[in-house]
């Protein structure tokens, strides 16, 4: 294991500042749990291997190619905010794989980036034996930066040599051994996309290992302030690039350049991210919707009548058992499976967006937007991610170096609409509006939006409104075509969650509701009551009554909203539950849904739609985000977040109601 | 000149800038740096440019475009 650095040598990093460690909960005593408890554990005594670079610059997905595993990936900065760590195994030998946060250097600006330097600089069990830095060939001379900063250390370090393409596309070459014998330390090309060149920074890992830990790189002035510092490590830098690559001037032109030209016009630009965003959601609405139909009519009649079968041949028809597992779990299951397709097109699709490098570019366009909320365009990111899910989102709020920032913007991720929430959209848009389903699903992700602008500027001009601004610094990846397998890699791991979403917390609340719906209140028995009649149906009756100015407040609407607040996702199979019991038919569930919203709207069933997509659209998303949020702002402001989203969605579906019955 | 007031496609060499430390350093982390040789490629909302510095295309805002000095290179 490696040793503490000699301090008359080496050129410390400069201290952390102290707004990135001015949060209620540290989070880097958060993820040094998460480096203890790996992954996938490697066996005992395995060396440990650190894998760093700039963000963005493709360590997670040669984290992936190396272990196997899947972390998350794209090509856009602020991607991996956790610390993932696996086995990674070649030639016989495993090494234990950490992959940390992106950082373009040792001196920390945001809680993420600290944790990375404070796993390579401090002392501890977390302290890496080979310290393996992702550096960009196409924009050599900034990935170095970081290289000259680790081997000011005493640690092994070798540098992975990626985008070797696009460095060639751009006339450039670069010869890995000059450039190592330059930095002093082995230079390996790969390319983590296409998994090739693994097998070579395998060798250098290992040689690395079987010999000492090399003196770290020695500045000129030992003691002299960080300004010459700088200067000496941007000279030592220079050198090094101009031993290591030969320019032939033979640049083609930028076609990247060429796509921003639209992309992140003034005017083009917004209009694009529309255009983009609304043909996401058409597509996922129009080829997924046959395989949704199929399915539903297979879980709604072939698995319901089988089950039904072999329970009556088992002398269960008609008992609580037959109630519990095809009125229960086949139905409540069933619906959230017929919802596979449509999440695998959408997942695919933004995977795609992530991998060709748009992301970035989104997050440009919406700068000024962001900006007028007091947030920078970087905070746009978490807010992207908080499409697919809040709770990842909560997370990525870390690469945000203001503490005030980080609250303000893990406050308004609830806000952003998650894919689980689109299960709710597309039953209920599909239902009440038909063939344009896929327009109101749009309208609704543009609420979503006005919805973070609103409450942003609300609490900018209230709690927040003494919160400095930061300015624009963005760094843009260049675009790339997307790969098929990052593409299906991403799609596949967003989709288990899904699915694991599925079996574990929907499984639980259906048993829950159909314990409840079991229950009698008055006269009955267990399980042979109906469901208007029990325990269930008299607590929604509680909570129906706040509803009603918005249209909706019939109990059977108003529950599946309680128990939706668990999951998003649950909502559905309450209600799959609650309309099989009542009239013993697992199907035709739209059918119910007319018949209850034009009942409890008083003859206004669209205006009341509304309001309630406009509820589940803004009110909490699920008690994971939740604790999500404790981990990050602390319990103070996870309980005014959680009544901020509950005033705002009331609020909001009572004014949709009462304007459209007016319309 | 400022970086602001400087023309697109021209090639460009950083003299100064008035930024804090911290701005100053995540900057030279991203190749802008005095000395560095760039060009402004695309001008985005709210003033807001992207610059081309050492290969890599960076999106800046326009207050700290206002606060960085340049000149023609030669």
């Amino acid at each position: 294991m490696a040793t503490r650095t000699d301090k008359r040598n080496v050129a410390r990093p400069t201290p952390v500042p102290a707004h990135v460690h001015d949060h209620e909960h540290d989070p880097l005593s958060l993820e040094r749990e998460c480096c203890v408890v790996p992954d996938l554990p490697s066996p005992a005594g395995s060396p440990l291997v650190a894998l760093v670079g700039a963000p963005n610059s493709g360590k997670s997905t040669l984290f992936n190619g190396l272990t196997g595993l899947k972390s998350k990936t794209g090509n856009w900065p602020g991607t991996s905010v956790d610390v993932a760590r696996g086995p990674w195994r070649s030639g016989g030998v495993t090494f234990d794989l950490i992959d940390l946060p992106g950082a373009y250097a040792l001196d920390p600006l945001s809680p993420d980036e600290a944790l990375t330097r404070d796993l390579l600089v401090t002392d501890g069990p977390g302290r890496p034996d080979v310290v393996v830095v992702l550096a960009d060939a196409a924009h050599l001379a900034r990935s170095l930066y970081l290289v000259t900063q680790v081997r000011e250390l005493r640690l092994r370090c070798v540098v992975a040599l990626s985008m070797l393409d696009v460095a060639s596309v751009r006339g450039l070459t670069v010869d890995p051994d000059a450039l190592g014998a330059a930095l002093g330390c082995p230079v390996v090309s790969l390319d983590p996309r296409r998994r090739v060149g693994l097998g070579a920074l395998a060798d250098a890992v290992a040689q690395s290992l079987a010999g000492g830990v090399p003196a770290p790189r020695t500045t000129a002035e030992p003691d002299a302030d960080e300004l010459a510092r700088e200067d000496e490590r941007f000279a030592f830098i220079d050198a090094a690039v101009t031993a290591g690559t030969r320019d032939s001037g033979t640049s083609r032109a930028n076609w990247s350049d060429r796509i921003d030209q639209v992309a992140t016009h003034p005017v083009g630009g917004p209009l694009v991210f529309l255009a983009v965003m609304w043909a996401v959601f058409q597509a996922t609405t129009t080829v997924a919707a046959p395989l949704q139909d199929a399915l539903d009519s297979f879980f709604s009649g072939p698995v319901s009548d089988a089950a039904a079968a072999a329970l009556a041949a088992l002398g269960l028809g008609g008992s609580w058992v037959e109630g519990l597992l095809v009125n229960g779990l086949i139905a409540g299951v069933g619906m959230l499976l017929t919802f596979v397709p449509l999440m695998a097109m959408m997942f695919a699709l933004l995977a795609l967006l992530e991998d060709s490098g748009y992301m970035a570019r989104a997050a440009v366009v919406t700068d000024r937007l962001m900006r007028a909320i007091g947030l920078p365009g970087k905070a746009f990111l978490p807010l992207v991610v908080g499409f697919g899910c809040n709770v990842p989102a909560v997370s990525a709020t870390r690469i945000l170096s203001n503490s005030r920032q980080r609250v303000l913007t893990a406050l308004l991720v609830p806000f952003t609409s998650c894919s689980a929430r689109l299960t709710v959209y597309m039953l209920v848009t599909t239902t009440f509006f038909g063939a344009n389903a896929g327009t109101v699903v749009f309208a609704l992700y543009v609420t979503s939006i006005l919805f973070v602008i609103g409450v942003g500027l609300a609490l900018r001009h209230t709690l927040w409104r003494t919160m400095g601004a930061e300015p624009l610094i963005l760094d843009l990846p260049p675009y790339q075509r997307p790969t098929l397998a990052i593409t299906a890699g991403v799609t596949w791991v967003r989709l288990k969650g899904f699915l694991k979403t599925a079996s574990g917390i929907i499984v639980a609340t259906v048993c829950a509701v159909w314990l409840l719906q079991s229950i009698p209140v008055g006269l009955g028995t267990f399980g042979q009551v109906p469901v208007g009649d029990s325990l269930y149906a008299s607590l929604a009756r509680l909570v129906a009554p706040i509803f009603a100015p918005a249209g909706f407040g019939a109990w059977e609407l108003v529950s599946a909203l309680v128990v939706g607040f668990v999951a998003k996702e649950a909502v559905l199979s309450s209600w799959a539950q609650t309309f099989a019991i009542a009239d013993g038919d697992p199907g035709h569930l739209g059918g119910h849904l007319i018949d209850s919203f034009a009942a409890a709207s008083g003859g206004h069933p669209l205006p009341a739609v509304a309001a309630f997509l406009v509820f589940v659209l803004a009110y909490t998303p699920c008690v994971a985000t939740l604790a999500a949020q404790q981990r990050e702002i602390g319990g103070r402001w996870t309980l005014f977040g959680l009544g901020l989203n509950l005033s705002v969605a009331w609020l909001a579906a009572v004014v949709v109601f009462n304007v459209g019955c007016l319309l | 000149m400022t970086l602001m007031q400087a023309p697109l496609n021209r090639t460009l060499v950083l003299v100064g800038s008035t930024l804090d430390a911290t701005q100053a350093r995540r900057l030279s982390a991203l190749g802008l740096r005095a000395g560095a040789q760039l060009r402004l490629v695309q001008r985005l909302a709210g003033g807001a440019r992207v610059v081309a510095v050492a290969g890599a295309r960076v999106a800046l805002g326009a207050s700290l475009l206002d606060r960085l000095t340049v000149e023609a290179a030669a």
